[in-house]
Protein backbone atom coordinates (compact mmCIF):
# COMPACT_ATOMS: atom_id res chain seq x y z
CA UNK A 1 0.00 0.00 0.00
CA UNK A 2 1.25 3.58 -1.13
CA UNK A 3 0.59 6.55 0.73
CA UNK A 4 0.96 10.25 0.19
CA UNK A 5 -0.37 13.56 2.00
CA UNK A 6 -0.02 17.35 1.25
CA UNK A 7 -1.37 20.16 2.96
CA UNK A 8 -3.59 22.40 0.73
CA UNK A 9 -4.94 25.36 1.13
CA UNK A 10 -8.48 25.08 -0.35
CA UNK A 11 -8.15 27.13 -3.35
CA UNK A 12 -5.41 24.72 -4.02
CA UNK A 13 -7.50 21.50 -3.26
CA UNK A 14 -8.33 20.74 -7.28
CA UNK A 15 -4.21 20.71 -8.13
CA UNK A 16 -3.31 18.96 -4.96
CA UNK A 17 -5.44 16.33 -5.08
CA UNK A 18 -4.41 15.73 -8.98
CA UNK A 19 -0.34 16.09 -7.54
CA UNK A 20 -1.92 13.28 -4.97
CA UNK A 21 -2.95 10.87 -8.15
CA UNK A 22 0.24 11.41 -10.16
CA UNK A 23 2.76 11.09 -7.95
CA UNK A 24 1.20 7.57 -6.47
CA UNK A 25 0.75 6.30 -9.63
CA UNK A 26 4.24 7.42 -10.67
CA UNK A 27 5.46 5.51 -7.84
CA UNK A 28 3.65 2.33 -9.33
CA UNK A 29 4.81 2.04 -13.07
CA UNK A 30 8.37 1.70 -14.35
CA UNK A 31 7.97 4.83 -16.39
CA UNK A 32 6.84 7.35 -13.64
CA UNK A 33 3.42 7.53 -15.45
CA UNK A 34 1.23 10.32 -13.45
CA UNK A 35 -1.70 9.05 -15.00
CA UNK A 36 -1.82 4.96 -15.43
CA UNK A 37 -3.21 4.57 -11.74
CA UNK A 38 -4.32 8.03 -11.26
CA UNK A 39 -7.95 7.40 -10.97
CA UNK A 40 -7.29 3.80 -8.34
CA UNK A 41 -5.82 6.32 -5.61
CA UNK A 42 -8.30 6.74 -2.72
CA UNK A 43 -8.33 10.36 -1.55
CA UNK A 44 -8.93 11.52 2.11
CA UNK A 45 -9.64 15.04 2.94
CA UNK A 46 -9.63 16.20 6.45
CA UNK A 47 -9.60 19.79 8.01
CA UNK A 48 -6.11 20.95 9.00
CA UNK A 49 -5.48 24.39 10.06
CA UNK A 50 -6.79 26.89 7.72
CA UNK A 51 -6.78 24.78 5.25
CA UNK A 52 -7.06 20.46 4.04
CA UNK A 53 -4.81 17.74 4.32
CA UNK A 54 -5.03 15.48 1.05
CA UNK A 55 -3.86 11.87 1.69
CA UNK A 56 -3.94 9.44 -0.96
CA UNK A 57 -3.36 6.09 -0.90
CA UNK A 58 -3.17 3.54 -3.58
CA UNK A 59 -2.77 -0.32 -3.54
CA UNK A 60 0.19 -1.17 -5.44
CA UNK A 61 3.89 -1.36 -4.30
CA UNK A 62 6.48 0.73 -5.72
CA UNK A 63 8.51 -1.36 -8.65
CA UNK A 64 11.64 1.44 -8.67
CA UNK A 65 14.81 -1.14 -9.20
CA UNK A 66 16.92 0.74 -6.48
CA UNK A 67 14.02 -0.49 -4.11
CA UNK A 68 14.93 -3.64 -5.00
CA UNK A 69 17.34 -6.12 -2.99
CA UNK A 70 19.43 -6.95 -5.94
CA UNK A 71 20.24 -3.35 -6.60
CA UNK A 72 23.48 -2.55 -6.86
CA UNK A 73 24.56 1.05 -6.95
CA UNK A 74 27.61 0.42 -9.53
CA UNK A 75 24.81 -0.69 -11.99
CA UNK A 76 22.80 2.16 -11.55
CA UNK A 77 26.29 4.50 -12.23
CA UNK A 78 27.40 2.25 -15.19
CA UNK A 79 24.00 2.62 -16.77
CA UNK A 80 23.84 6.71 -15.62
CA UNK A 81 26.99 7.36 -16.13
CA UNK A 82 27.53 11.63 -14.72
CA UNK A 83 27.85 13.91 -17.68
CA UNK A 84 29.38 16.50 -16.03
CA UNK A 85 33.05 16.22 -15.70
CA UNK A 86 33.60 14.98 -12.26
CA UNK A 87 36.19 17.41 -10.03
CA UNK A 88 38.05 14.41 -9.45
CA UNK A 89 38.76 13.70 -12.94
CA UNK A 90 40.18 17.24 -12.75
CA UNK A 91 42.38 16.51 -9.79
CA UNK B 1 20.56 9.43 -12.95
CA UNK B 2 20.94 9.16 -9.17
CA UNK B 3 23.79 7.58 -7.46
CA UNK B 4 26.50 9.00 -9.99
CA UNK B 5 25.76 12.80 -9.19
CA UNK B 6 24.28 11.84 -5.67
CA UNK B 7 28.51 10.88 -4.95
CA UNK B 8 29.89 13.88 -7.29
CA UNK B 9 27.33 16.62 -5.04
CA UNK B 10 29.34 14.36 -2.17
CA UNK B 11 32.45 14.80 -3.83
CA UNK B 12 32.34 18.34 -4.38
CA UNK B 13 31.25 19.23 -0.82
CA UNK B 14 33.91 17.70 0.64
CA UNK B 15 36.14 19.15 -1.57
CA UNK B 16 35.01 22.56 -0.22
CA UNK B 17 35.49 22.08 2.95
CA UNK B 18 31.92 20.84 4.16
CA UNK B 19 31.96 17.41 5.82
CA UNK B 20 29.28 14.75 4.75
CA UNK B 21 27.80 12.38 7.14
CA UNK B 22 26.39 9.30 4.92
CA UNK B 23 23.58 8.02 6.40
CA UNK B 24 23.53 4.06 5.66
CA UNK B 25 21.50 2.84 2.17
CA UNK B 26 21.69 5.91 0.95
CA UNK B 27 22.37 5.12 -2.50
CA UNK B 28 19.32 2.67 -2.30
CA UNK B 29 16.97 5.02 -0.81
CA UNK B 30 14.05 6.76 -2.75
CA UNK B 31 10.11 7.20 -3.06
CA UNK B 32 9.63 4.98 -5.67
CA UNK B 33 10.46 7.52 -8.99
CA UNK B 34 13.29 7.76 -11.05
CA UNK B 35 15.38 10.62 -10.70
CA UNK B 36 15.47 13.46 -13.59
CA UNK B 37 17.20 16.20 -12.05
CA UNK B 38 17.66 19.45 -13.34
CA UNK B 39 17.43 21.24 -9.95
CA UNK B 40 17.97 22.36 -6.44
CA UNK B 41 15.65 22.69 -3.46
CA UNK B 42 15.87 24.09 -0.15
CA UNK B 43 13.59 23.67 2.72
CA UNK B 44 13.64 24.11 6.28
CA UNK B 45 12.32 21.44 8.62
CA UNK B 46 10.62 23.74 11.14
CA UNK B 47 12.08 21.46 14.03
CA UNK B 48 14.81 22.89 16.72
CA UNK B 49 18.28 23.06 15.46
CA UNK B 50 19.81 19.95 15.05
CA UNK B 51 21.76 17.36 13.66
CA UNK B 52 19.96 14.33 11.23
CA UNK B 53 21.83 11.70 12.21
CA UNK B 54 21.10 7.94 13.12
CA UNK B 55 19.70 7.97 16.31
CA UNK B 56 18.25 11.37 16.39
CA UNK B 57 14.17 12.55 15.85
CA UNK B 58 14.15 14.44 12.79
CA UNK B 59 17.15 11.97 11.54
CA UNK B 60 14.07 9.42 11.79
CA UNK B 61 11.73 11.41 9.95
CA UNK B 62 13.82 12.83 7.03
CA UNK B 63 14.30 8.90 6.55
CA UNK B 64 11.51 7.34 7.39
CA UNK B 65 8.48 10.06 7.00
CA UNK B 66 5.95 10.47 9.12
CA UNK B 67 2.39 8.02 9.17
CA UNK B 68 0.85 9.66 6.59
CA UNK B 69 3.81 10.05 4.08
CA UNK B 70 6.59 7.70 3.47
CA UNK B 71 10.56 8.74 3.48
CA UNK B 72 12.72 9.90 2.23
CA UNK B 73 11.83 13.69 2.83
CA UNK B 74 14.99 14.89 1.17
CA UNK B 75 18.16 14.17 -0.36
CA UNK B 76 20.56 15.79 1.85
CA UNK B 77 19.92 17.33 5.32
CA UNK B 78 21.78 20.61 6.25
CA UNK B 79 22.76 20.01 10.01
CA UNK B 80 23.27 23.07 12.68
CA UNK B 81 27.27 22.64 12.81
CA UNK B 82 27.30 23.33 8.55
CA UNK B 83 27.74 19.48 7.60
CA UNK B 84 25.43 17.61 5.81
CA UNK B 85 24.30 13.73 5.76
CA UNK B 86 23.12 12.35 2.78
CA UNK B 87 19.86 9.87 2.80
CA UNK B 88 18.88 9.43 -0.36
CA UNK B 89 20.37 9.30 -3.87
CA UNK B 90 17.00 8.96 -5.53
CA UNK B 91 14.07 11.12 -5.55
CA UNK B 92 12.14 12.12 -2.10
CA UNK B 93 9.45 13.29 -1.35
CA UNK B 94 9.99 17.32 -0.85
CA UNK B 95 8.58 19.01 -2.86
CA UNK B 96 4.81 18.60 -3.72
CA UNK B 97 4.05 20.29 -6.94
CA UNK B 98 5.55 22.59 -8.88
CA UNK B 99 4.06 26.22 -10.31
CA UNK B 100 4.30 28.35 -7.87
CA UNK B 101 5.22 32.34 -7.51
CA UNK B 102 8.92 31.87 -9.30
CA UNK B 103 10.21 28.94 -10.53
CA UNK B 104 13.15 30.04 -12.67
CA UNK B 105 13.72 27.41 -15.33
CA UNK B 106 12.50 24.59 -13.55
CA UNK B 107 9.54 23.13 -15.36
CA UNK B 108 6.05 23.56 -13.94
CA UNK B 109 5.17 19.62 -13.21
CA UNK B 110 2.81 17.89 -10.85
CA UNK B 111 6.02 15.29 -10.62
CA UNK B 112 8.43 17.66 -9.08
CA UNK B 113 9.94 15.66 -6.76
CA UNK B 114 11.77 13.69 -9.41
CA UNK B 115 13.22 17.20 -11.27
CA UNK B 116 14.98 18.64 -8.06
CA UNK B 117 17.06 17.47 -5.36
CA UNK B 118 16.14 18.44 -1.83
CA UNK B 119 18.21 20.18 0.97
CA UNK B 120 16.60 19.72 4.56
CA UNK B 121 18.16 23.02 6.91
CA UNK B 122 17.50 21.43 10.31
CA UNK B 123 16.36 24.75 12.14
CA UNK B 124 13.29 26.17 13.04
CA UNK B 125 12.31 28.41 10.12
CA UNK B 126 11.13 31.15 12.86
CA UNK B 127 14.27 32.48 12.73
CA UNK B 128 17.99 32.31 10.76
CA UNK B 129 19.41 29.68 10.15
CA UNK B 130 22.96 29.66 11.63
CA UNK B 131 26.00 30.72 9.65
CA UNK B 132 26.95 27.74 8.79
CA UNK B 133 24.30 26.59 7.67
CA UNK B 134 23.77 29.61 5.30
CA UNK B 135 27.27 28.86 3.77
CA UNK B 136 26.51 24.90 3.15
CA UNK B 137 23.34 25.66 2.20
CA UNK B 138 24.71 28.22 -1.00
CA UNK B 139 27.27 25.67 -1.90
CA UNK B 140 25.18 22.55 -1.94
CA UNK B 141 23.05 24.53 -4.39
CA UNK B 142 25.85 26.08 -6.30
CA UNK B 143 27.10 21.88 -6.52
CA UNK B 144 23.87 20.38 -7.11
CA UNK B 145 23.22 23.73 -9.80
CA UNK B 146 26.59 22.72 -11.35
CA UNK B 147 25.80 18.84 -10.76
CA UNK B 148 22.66 18.68 -12.58
CA UNK B 149 21.50 21.78 -13.46
CA UNK B 150 23.62 23.00 -16.37
CA UNK B 151 25.19 25.53 -13.84
CA UNK B 152 22.63 27.66 -13.76
CA UNK B 153 22.37 28.83 -10.70
CA UNK B 154 18.76 30.01 -11.06
CA UNK B 155 17.89 26.59 -11.27
CA UNK B 156 18.19 26.57 -7.08
CA UNK B 157 15.11 27.82 -5.79
CA UNK B 158 13.27 27.70 -1.76
CA UNK B 159 10.15 25.92 -1.77
CA UNK B 160 8.48 28.72 -0.98
CA UNK B 161 9.50 29.73 -4.71
CA UNK B 162 7.92 26.80 -6.35
CA UNK B 163 5.26 25.89 -4.13
CA UNK B 164 1.73 26.05 -4.92
CA UNK B 165 0.04 25.78 -1.39
CA UNK B 166 1.88 28.88 0.14
CA UNK B 167 4.85 27.37 1.52
CA UNK B 168 7.46 30.13 2.85
CA UNK B 169 10.45 27.52 3.47
CA UNK B 170 13.52 28.41 4.02
CA UNK B 171 12.21 31.60 6.16
CA UNK B 172 14.28 33.75 8.56
CA UNK B 173 11.47 34.93 10.85
CA UNK B 174 7.57 33.64 10.77
CA UNK B 175 6.14 33.36 7.39
CA UNK B 176 8.80 35.42 5.97
CA UNK B 177 11.13 33.33 3.14
CA UNK B 178 15.11 34.46 3.19
CA UNK B 179 15.94 36.46 0.32
CA UNK B 180 16.40 33.87 -2.35
CA UNK B 181 17.12 36.67 -4.92
CA UNK B 182 20.50 37.30 -2.93
CA UNK B 183 20.92 33.90 -1.92
CA UNK B 184 21.41 32.82 -5.66
CA UNK B 185 24.03 35.59 -6.59
CA UNK B 186 25.99 34.87 -3.56
CA UNK B 187 25.69 30.99 -4.19
CA UNK B 188 26.98 31.66 -7.68
CA UNK B 189 30.14 33.29 -6.84
CA UNK B 190 30.83 31.90 -3.58
CA UNK B 191 29.13 28.52 -3.85
CA UNK B 192 32.17 26.29 -4.82
CA UNK B 193 35.03 28.15 -3.25
CA UNK B 194 36.49 26.11 -0.06
CA UNK B 195 34.78 27.05 3.14
CA UNK B 196 36.19 29.94 5.08
CA UNK B 197 35.31 29.92 8.70
CA UNK B 198 35.31 33.09 9.13
CA UNK B 199 32.72 34.30 6.80
CA UNK B 200 29.37 34.74 8.52
CA UNK B 201 25.91 35.31 6.27
CA UNK B 202 25.93 38.97 6.44
CA UNK B 203 29.39 39.03 4.65
CA UNK B 204 28.08 36.13 2.39
CA UNK B 205 25.37 38.68 1.40
CA UNK B 206 26.78 41.60 1.03
CA UNK B 207 30.15 42.28 1.98
CA UNK B 208 31.73 39.91 -0.49
CA UNK B 209 29.34 40.94 -3.19
CA UNK B 210 27.57 44.47 -1.92
CA UNK B 211 26.37 45.55 -5.30
CA UNK B 212 23.24 42.67 -4.90
CA UNK B 213 22.17 43.52 -1.17
CA UNK B 214 21.23 46.55 0.97
CA UNK B 215 23.04 44.76 3.67
CA UNK B 216 25.91 45.16 1.77
CA UNK B 217 26.21 48.98 2.36
CA UNK B 218 25.26 48.64 6.12
CA UNK B 219 27.89 45.67 6.48
CA UNK B 220 30.49 47.79 5.27
CA UNK B 221 29.70 50.77 7.88
CA UNK B 222 28.97 48.65 10.45
CA UNK B 223 32.69 47.36 9.64
CA UNK B 224 34.12 50.80 9.42
CA UNK B 225 32.55 51.45 12.53
CA UNK B 226 34.27 48.21 14.34
CA UNK B 227 37.64 49.32 12.92
CA UNK B 228 37.17 52.71 13.88
CA UNK B 229 35.87 51.78 17.47
CA UNK B 230 38.55 49.70 17.83
CA UNK B 231 41.30 51.59 17.15
CA UNK B 232 39.73 54.22 19.74
CA UNK B 233 39.80 51.37 22.25
CA UNK B 234 43.00 50.98 21.20
CA UNK B 235 44.28 54.44 21.31
CA UNK B 236 42.69 54.84 25.27
CA UNK B 237 44.45 51.89 26.42
CA UNK B 238 47.53 53.74 25.36
CA UNK B 239 46.86 56.85 27.05
CA UNK B 240 45.75 55.23 30.19
CA UNK B 241 49.09 53.38 30.07
CA UNK B 242 50.89 56.80 29.35
CA UNK B 243 49.21 58.10 32.43
CA UNK B 244 50.08 55.61 35.07
CA UNK B 245 53.26 55.58 33.61
CA UNK B 246 53.17 59.79 34.32
CA UNK B 247 51.45 59.13 37.71
CA UNK B 248 54.37 57.06 38.90
CA UNK B 249 57.12 59.32 37.46
CA UNK B 250 55.09 62.21 39.14
CA UNK B 251 54.93 60.25 42.72
CA UNK B 252 58.38 59.73 42.39
CA UNK B 253 59.24 63.11 41.18
CA UNK B 254 57.60 64.62 43.99
CA UNK B 255 58.95 62.67 46.48
CA UNK B 256 62.57 64.01 45.46
CA UNK B 257 61.18 67.31 45.77
CA UNK B 258 60.30 66.67 49.07
CA UNK B 259 63.40 65.06 50.24
CA UNK B 260 65.21 67.80 48.37
CA UNK B 261 62.82 70.88 49.73
CA UNK B 262 63.88 69.34 53.45
CA UNK B 263 67.83 69.26 52.27
CA UNK B 264 67.18 72.62 51.55
CA UNK B 265 65.58 74.47 54.43
CA UNK B 266 67.67 72.57 56.91
CA UNK B 267 70.87 74.29 54.91
CA UNK B 268 69.29 77.45 54.48
CA UNK B 269 68.29 77.30 58.41
CA UNK B 270 72.01 76.67 58.80
CA UNK B 271 72.93 79.14 56.76
CA UNK B 272 70.63 81.90 58.12
CA UNK B 273 71.75 81.01 61.25
CA UNK B 274 75.76 81.40 60.55
CA UNK B 275 75.18 84.52 58.67
CA UNK B 276 73.58 86.26 62.18
CA UNK B 277 76.25 84.76 64.24
CA UNK B 278 79.09 86.29 61.80
CA UNK B 279 76.74 89.25 61.54
CA UNK B 280 74.64 90.24 64.54
CA UNK B 281 71.84 92.40 63.88
CA UNK B 282 71.73 95.97 64.76
CA UNK B 283 68.59 96.82 66.03
CA UNK B 284 67.37 100.28 66.39
CA UNK B 285 64.29 100.74 68.53
CA UNK B 286 62.11 103.81 68.95
CA UNK B 287 60.88 103.51 72.79
CA UNK B 288 58.28 105.36 74.19
CA UNK B 289 58.82 107.39 77.49
CA UNK B 290 56.09 105.24 79.09
CA UNK B 291 57.80 101.45 78.03
CA UNK B 292 61.18 103.71 78.78
CA UNK B 293 60.19 104.09 82.27
CA UNK B 294 58.53 100.80 82.48
CA UNK B 295 62.08 99.09 81.26
CA UNK B 296 64.03 101.01 83.88
CA UNK B 297 61.24 100.29 86.57
CA UNK B 298 61.64 96.38 85.49
CA UNK B 299 65.49 97.21 85.65
CA UNK B 300 65.69 98.90 89.07
CA UNK B 301 63.36 95.87 90.32
CA UNK B 302 65.61 93.11 89.34
CA UNK B 303 68.55 95.09 90.71
CA UNK B 304 67.02 95.28 94.15
CA UNK B 305 66.51 92.04 93.73
CA UNK B 306 69.88 90.89 93.04
CA UNK B 307 71.01 92.86 95.46
CA UNK B 308 69.10 91.03 97.86
CA UNK B 309 70.24 88.17 96.81
CA UNK B 310 73.84 88.77 97.29
CA UNK B 311 72.97 90.08 100.69
CA UNK B 312 71.92 86.87 102.08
Amino acid sequence: MLTYSRWSPVEKAYEVTAHVRAHLSSIATPDDDPDMFAADVDIVVVAEGNGIRITGSLDREPIAPYLRDDFDPEDDVAANPLSVPSIEDRS
Amino acid sequence: MSVARAREVNVRLRAAGITVHEWPGWETRGNGQTSAYEGALVHHTASPFDKALPGTGIGGVLVNGRPDLDGPLCNWACNVDGSVTVIAAHPANHAGASGGRSMGPLPVTSLFNKRVMGLEIVYPGTMPMKDAQYRTALRWSRIVTDVCGSSNIERARAHAETSITGKTDPADAPGRTINMTAFRRAAAIVGANPVEDEVTAAEVWGYKNPDVSPIGDAYKYLLEAYRIAGSARSEATNAKVAANQANVKLDALAAKIATLGEQIEFATAEAVANYLRANPPVVNMTVSPEDRAAIAAASAVATVDELKKEGN
